[in-house]
C-alpha cells in the first residue's frame, strides 16, 4: 500500500525540480524518480505536470538542456541549472523556508488552541 | 524540429517506465499497459508543454492554417462555391475600385497637380463653364494676384505635308506660360520662350514622342529640323515625353504638335465677343486657397465687366481644381457603381455566411470532440476565423484575376466615355483595397459560424422534434433580397431609359449617312474664292462616287461635341443692353444639300440653295424652335436677324428641330435655337478662319455607308493631293456613341443585378433546403398524423415567401431612396416609376418562391417512415 500522495501547493513543483536538477544534469524520468525516492514515495510527480513545468522553466531561462546519451546508449534530454536558475532557486528556497516556518507556527499554534 | 524533440523526450520517459516495470517482473505487455495508463494522454502532455513554452504565435497560426487547408480540401465542393462567390464579389469591387482609383483618386500627372486650377468664363444661365475670350484671358493673367502663373490652351489641328503622306495631326496652340503651369518637360530641347509666344514670333513647334518616333524615326538630331504645318514651316524646338498629356482631352485623340498660341492670327482671338475655345489653367501661389483665388477672380470679372460692358456684362470667372473639372461628368456615376458593387459583395458575404453556418452545424460533433480533447473555445473560434480568412484570401486572389480581366474588357468599351481611362490599372492602392476587402469579408462572414458555435452548446440541450428557427439565417436571406432589389430596380430603370432613347426621333435620319472630316490643302485656303471653289469641287467630285446620293459640308454636326454658337438679335426689336441678355443660337454654316443629306424636314419656305452665293443677299434658315421662340404668332419668313458681330440676314425658311447634343437633348437646355446659313456667304476673313479648321462633310449613301472609305479618299485626292481625309464613320455610330455612357452604366448595373439575383436565389434555396433537412422528423410526424404533401409544400414555400416578401418590402423602401443617385442618367422614366418597381418586386418574388419550391417539393415527397427513422 503506497503512502497517501500529497498534493503539491502551487509553485512547489518548480522548486522541487530546480532543487533536484541543482544536484547535477539529469533527465526528466530521473527527476520524477528522484523526487519520489527523496520524498520517500510521498510525492509522485505526474508526467502531465512534470514536462510542462520543465518546458516552462527552460523557456524562462532557469534551465538549459543538452541531448546526451544515457548509460543504456539512448539519447535523452538532460536538464541543468543556469546561473539565473541557481539564483532563482536560492531565492525560492529562502522563500519556502520562510513560508514553511510561518505556516508551521500557525498550524502548531492552532493545534495547541484546540488541545 | 521542436515537435520531434518533444516526442522523443516523452517517449524516452515512457520507455524507461516500461523498462522499470519489466525489471520489477511484469510481462512486457502488462508493463506497457500500466505505463500507458499512468502516463495519460501523450498528446495532452505535449499540448501542455507547447503551451508552457508559450509556443510562438506563428507556430500555432501555421498549425491553424494547415488544419484549415486540410478541412477545406475535404469539403472541396463547398470550398469552390465559397471561393467562387467571393471571387465574384471581390473581383467586381476591385474592378470598379480600380476605375475609381485611376479616374478620381489618382493625382493628375503634373507636378504638384493639386495646385493646378482650371478657369472658365461664366455667363449664367446659358453657360456655366464657357471658354474664355482670349483678350479677357490676357487681362486675367495681368490683373490677378493669386496665381503664380496663368496659361491658355486651344485646340489646333494641322495638316502635315512635306515628307511622306500628308497627315492630319491633332495639336494644341498653347501659351508658353501654360507649359510652365503644367510642368511640361521636353526630353529633347525646350519649351517656348516668351519671345516665341507673341504675334509675329518665330514659328516653332513642340512635337510628341510618338510623332518623333513615327515620322522622324527617333532622330536624336531632331532640333533644327522643321515641319510643314498648314503649308508653313515650323522649327522643332523640343520633344515632349509620351507621359506628358495636355488636359481637356477628348476621347483617345493624342496631340502630336503644339505651337505658340499668341502667334495665331485667327480674327476671333482679337475680339472679346468671341470665345474661341480658350481653356485657361493656373497654378496657385503657395498658401493660396481655391477660395481666395475665386474671390480674386470675381473682383477681376467685375472690373472687366465695367471696362468692357458690351462683351463682359454679367460674365464671371470660375476657378476649380483641374482634376475636379476633368472628372466632373463621371464622379457621381462612378461612386454610384462603387456603391452598387458594394451591395453585390454584401450579398456574397451573406451567402457565404449561410453556407458556412450550415457547415458549422454539420461540424458540431467534430467541435464537440475537440472541446472534449481540451481545445479552448477561443482556440476553436480562432480556428474558424482562420478558415474564413483563408477562404476570403483565396477569393480575393481569384477576384484579382477576375478584376484584371474585367477591367480590360471594361476599358475597351469605356475608353471613349471615361476621362483619364489610361490611368486605370492595378497599383498599390488597388491591391490594398482588395486586401482590405478580403479581410473585411472574411471577418464578416466568419463571425457567423463563430457565433453559431458559441450558441451551439445552448441549443443542444433543447433539441426536440421541431427544429428551432434560425433567426440569424432568416435575417441573412431577408438582407440578401433587400440588397438585390435596388440593383434590379436600377438595372430595370436603365433598360427603360435606353429603350426610351432608342425611340427618340433625332430630327434627322442617321441611317445610310456617312461622315468624313476633310482638311483643305494650304493652297486651297489661301483666298476666299479659292476656299469657295474647294467646297464646290469637293462636293461635285464626291457626288460622282456611285453609291453616293448627295453630299454637303457643315461646320457644326449634331452629337459630335461641336457647338458653335453666338448671341442672336432680331432686327427691329429693342437693342439689348448687354450681350448676355440675348438668346444664344446654334450656328450651322452649311452647303445647299445639307437638308437632303440629313433628311431634316423643311417646314416652311426654302432651304439655302446654289443661288445664295457670296454675291447674293445674306440668307438664313431657322428651326421650328427658333421660329416659335423668336417669332411667337408671327411669320418669321422675310424677317432679318443679326448673329454675333455680323450683318443682318433674311430668314427664308423654317426646318425641323434637331437633337443637337444627343438623343436625350432637352428642349429647355442651354442651346435650342438653331440657325443655318450658307457657308459661302461668310466674309473672306472668317471663311479663311473656318477653312483652316477641319471641314465636316456629310454624305447620304444609297445603301450601307460602310466600305466607301477608299473611294472617298481617292475622290478627295483627285481634287487636291494635299487635302487630307480623316475620321470617316457612319452617322449611326455617332448617334450610338451618345448612348455609350448610359449603355456602359446599364451593362455594369445589369451585371451586378444579375449576380445579385443569382446569389440571392442560391441563398434562399440553401436556407430552405437546410430548413427542410432540419425539419425531416417534424415533417415525418406531421405526415404520419395525416398531413398531405400539399400541406407540407405550402408550409415550406410559405416560409420562403415570408422571408422574401420581407426582403422585398425592405428593398423597395431602400430603392425609393437609392434611385436618387441614378436620376441624372434616366430618360423618359421617373426614378420611382411604379411600373418598374412593381415589375421588379413581383419578378424577384416569383424567383424567390421558385427557389424555395424545389426543396419544399423534396420535403413533401419524403417517406414518412424514413423521415421518422432519421437521426
Amino acid at each position: 500500500m503506497p503512502p497517501p500522495k500529497s498534493d503539491l501547493p502551487q509553485g512547489t513543483l518548480d522548486l522541487l525540480i530546480l532543487k533536484v536538477i541543482a544536484l547535477g544534469p539529469i533527465h526528466g524520468y530521473a527527476i520524477a524518480q528522484r523526487i519520489q525516492q527523496i520524498s520517500r514515495e510521498a510525492l509522485q510527480v505526474q508526467q502531465g505536470s512534470l514536462y510542462p513545468a520543465l518546458h516552462r522553466l527552460e523557456n524562462k531561462g532557469f534551465l538549459a538542456a543538452d541531448w546526451k546519451e544515457t548509460e543504456t546508449g539512448r539519447e535523452a534530454k538532460y536538464y541543468r541549472l543556469t546561473t539565473k536558475g541557481r539564483s532563482h532557486l536560492n531565492a525560492e528556497t529562502a522563500n519556502w523556508k520562510r513560508l514553511a516556518t510561518a505556516v508551521g507556527l500557525i498550524v502548531n499554534f492552532a493545534d495547541g488552541e484546540a488541545r | 524540429m521542436n515537435e520531434k524533440r518533444l516526442d522523443s523526450e516523452l517517449r524516452f520517459h515512457f520507455d524507461q517506465l516500461v523498462a522499470d516495470y519489466v525489471r520489477q517482473g511484469m510481462s512486457d505487455a502488462d508493463a506497457r499497459r500500466k505505463a500507458r495508463r499512468e502516463f495519460g494522454g501523450m498528446e495532452g502532455v505535449k499540448e501542455e508543454c507547447r503551451d508552457a513554452r508559450g509556443t510562438l504565435w506563428l507556430d500555432s497560426t501555421l498549425q491553424d492554417i494547415r488544419f484549415s487547408l486540410r478541412s477545406l480540401r475535404k469539403n472541396a465542393a463547398l470550398t469552390i462555391t465559397v471561393v467562387g462567390t467571393l471571387a465574384l464579389g471581390i473581383g467586381a469591387n476591385t474592378a470598379i475600385f480600380s476605375v475609381v482609383n485611376g479616374v478620381l483618386l489618382r493625382d493628375l500627372s503634373y507636378p504638384r497637380a493639386d495646385r493646378v486650377v482650371a478657369l472658365f468664363e461664366t455667363t449664367p444661365p446659358q453657360l456655366p463653364q464657357a471658354s474664355a475670350a482670349y483678350l479677357n484671358y490676357l487681362d486675367w493673367r495681368r490683373l490677378n494676384g493669386t496665381c503664380q502663373e496663368l496659361g491658355a490652351l486651344r485646340w489646333g489641328d494641322f495638316n502635315l505635308t512635306g515628307s511622306g503622306d500628308p497627315e492630319r495631326l491633332h495639336g494644341r496652340m498653347v501659351s508658353a506660360s501654360a507649359l510652365s503651369v503644367l510642368g511640361a518637360a521636353p526630353f529633347i530641347g525646350r519649351t517656348f520662350t516668351p519671345e516665341e509666344d507673341r504675334a509675329g514670333g518665330k514659328p516653332v513647334v513642340l512635337i510628341s514622342e510618338s510623332l518623333w518616333r513615327r515620322r522622324f524615326s527617333a532622330d536624336p538630331g531632331i532640333l533644327g529640323r522643321s515641319l510643314t504645318l498648314n503649308g508653313n514651316s515650323y522649327a522643332v524646338v523640343g520633344v515632349l515625353p509620351a507621359s506628358f498629356e495636355f488636359p481637356f482631352r477628348f476621347g483617345s485623340s493624342v496631340e502630336d504638335v503644339a505651337t505658340p498660341l499668341a502667334q495665331s492670327t485667327d480674327p476671333p482671338m482679337q475680339d472679346r465677343l468671341f470665345h474661341p475655345g480658350i481653356r485657361v489653367v493656373g497654378r496657385l501661389k503657395t498658401g493660396v486657397s481655391v477660395e481666395t483665388a475665386r474671390a480674386d477672380f470675381t473682383r477681376i470679372a467685375r472690373a472687366l465687366a465695367q471696362e468692357y460692358p458690351k462683351a463682359n456684362q454679367g460674365h464671371g470667372i470660375s476657378v476649380t481644381p483641374l482634376k475636379d473639372v476633368l472628372v466632373s461628368g463621371v464622379s457621381g456615376r462612378l461612386y454610384l457603381l462603387l456603391g452598387a458593387v458594394g451591395f453585390v459583395l454584401l450579398i456574397a458575404c451573406a451567402n457565404v455566411a449561410n453556407l458556412l453556418l450550415a457547415r458549422a452545424t454539420a461540424r458540431e460533433p467534430e467541435i464537440a470532440m475537440r472541446t472534449a480533447l481540451g481545445a479552448s473555445r477561443l482556440r476553436i473560434i480562432r480556428q474558424m476565423l482562420t478558415e474564413s480568412l483563408l477562404l476570403s484570401f483565396a477569393g480575393g486572389l481569384a477576384g484579382l484575376l477576375l478584376a484584371s480581366l474585367g477591367t480590360s474588357v471594361l476599358l475597351k468599351s469605356a475608353a471613349r466615355v471615361l476621362p483619364r481611362s489610361e490611368q486605370i490599372g492595378m497599383d498599390g492602392r488597388v491591391l490594398l483595397f482588395t486586401f482590405a476587402t478580403a479581410v473585411f469579408t472574411g471577418l464578416l462572414f466568419g463571425l457567423a459560424p463563430a457565433l453559431q458555435f458559441s450558441r451551439s452548446q445552448m441549443r443542444k440541450s433543447g433539441r426536440g422534434i421541431v427544429a428551432g428557427r434560425h433567426a440569424f439565417r432568416d435575417l441573412l436571406v431577408v438582407v440578401q433580397v433587400a440588397l438585390a432589389l435596388p440593383l434590379l430596380v436600377g438595372g430595370a430603370l436603365m433598360i427603360r431609359t435606353l429603350w426610351n432613347l432608342r425611340g427618340v426621333d433625332a430630327g434627322f435620319d442617321s441611317h445610310n449617312m456617312l461622315v468624313a472630316e476633310i482638311s483643305f490643302s494650304p493652297a486651297a485656303v489661301s483666298t476666299g474664292p479659292s476656299i469657295r471653289r474647294a467646297y464646290a469641287d469637293l462636293i461635285r467630285r464626291i457626288e460622282r462616287i456611285p453609291a453616293i446620293d448627295s453630299v454637303a459640308a457643315t461646320g457644326n454636326l449634331p452629337m459630335t461635341g461641336d457647338d458653335s454658337a453666338a448671341p442672336i438679335w432680331v432686327e427691329g426689336r429693342p437693342a439689348p443692353k448687354t450681350e448676355s441678355d440675348l438668346p444664344i443660337g446654334l450656328l450651322y454654316p452649311a452647303t445647299p444639300d445639307y437638308l437632303r443629306v440629313t433628311k431634316i424636314p423643311l417646314l416652311r419656305g426654302r432651304f439655302i440653295n446654289q443661288h445664295d452665293s457670296e454675291k447674293g443677299s445674306p440668307v438664313m434658315v431657322i428651326d421650328e424652335t427658333a421660329a416659335r421662340n423668336l417669332f411667337p404668332n408671327e411669320d418669321p419668313i422675310g424677317r432679318r436677324i443679326v448673329v454675333g458681330t455680323g450683318g443682318p440676314s433674311q430668314i427664308v425658311g423654317v426646318v425641323g428641330h434637331v437633337k443637337h447634343s444627343g438623343l436625350d437633348d432637352d428642349v429647355t437646355a442651354r442651346f435650342h435655337l438653331q440657325l443655318y446659313y450658307p457657308v459661302v456667304q461668310l466674309p473672306d476673313t472668317f471663311l479663311k478662319f473656318v477653312a483652316t479648321g477641319v471641314q465636316t462633310f456629310v454624305l447620304r449613301t444609297t445603301s450601307s455607308p460602310l466600305g466607301l472609305d477608299d473611294a472617298l479618299r481617292a475622290a478627295v485626292r483627285s481634287v487636291d493631293p494635299e487635302d487630307v481625309v480623316s475620321n470617316i464613320r457612319p452617322m449611326d455610330e455617332i448617334v450610338a456613341g451618345t448612348l455609350a455612357s448610359r449603355r456602359l452604366l446599364l451593362i455594369l448595373l445589369g451585371t451586378f443585378a444579375g449576380i445579385a439575383l443569382l446569389l440571392a436565389s442560391v441563398g434562399i434555396y440553401g436556407v430552405i433546403s437546410y430548413s427542410v433537412s432540419q425539419r425531416t422528423r417534424e415533417i415525418g410526424i406531421r405526415m404520419a398524423l395525416g398531413a398531405r404533401p400539399g400541406d407540407i409544400l405550402r408550409s415550406v414555400v410559405g416560409q420562403g415567401a415570408i422571408l422574401s416578401l420581407t426582403g422585398i418590402a425592405a428593398g423597395v423602401v431602400a430603392s425609393f431612396f437609392l434611385t436618387r443617385f441614378l436620376s441624372s442618367a434616366l430618360f423618359g422614366v421617373g426614378r420611382t416609376d411604379p411600373l418598374t418597381f412593381g415589375g421588379v418586386a413581383i419578378g424577384l418574388g416569383l424567383i424567390a418562391i421558385s427557389a424555395s419550391f424545389l426543396p419544399a417539393l423534396r420535403g413533401s415527397r419524403a417517406d414518412p417512415l424514413a423521415a421518422l427513422r432519421c437521426e
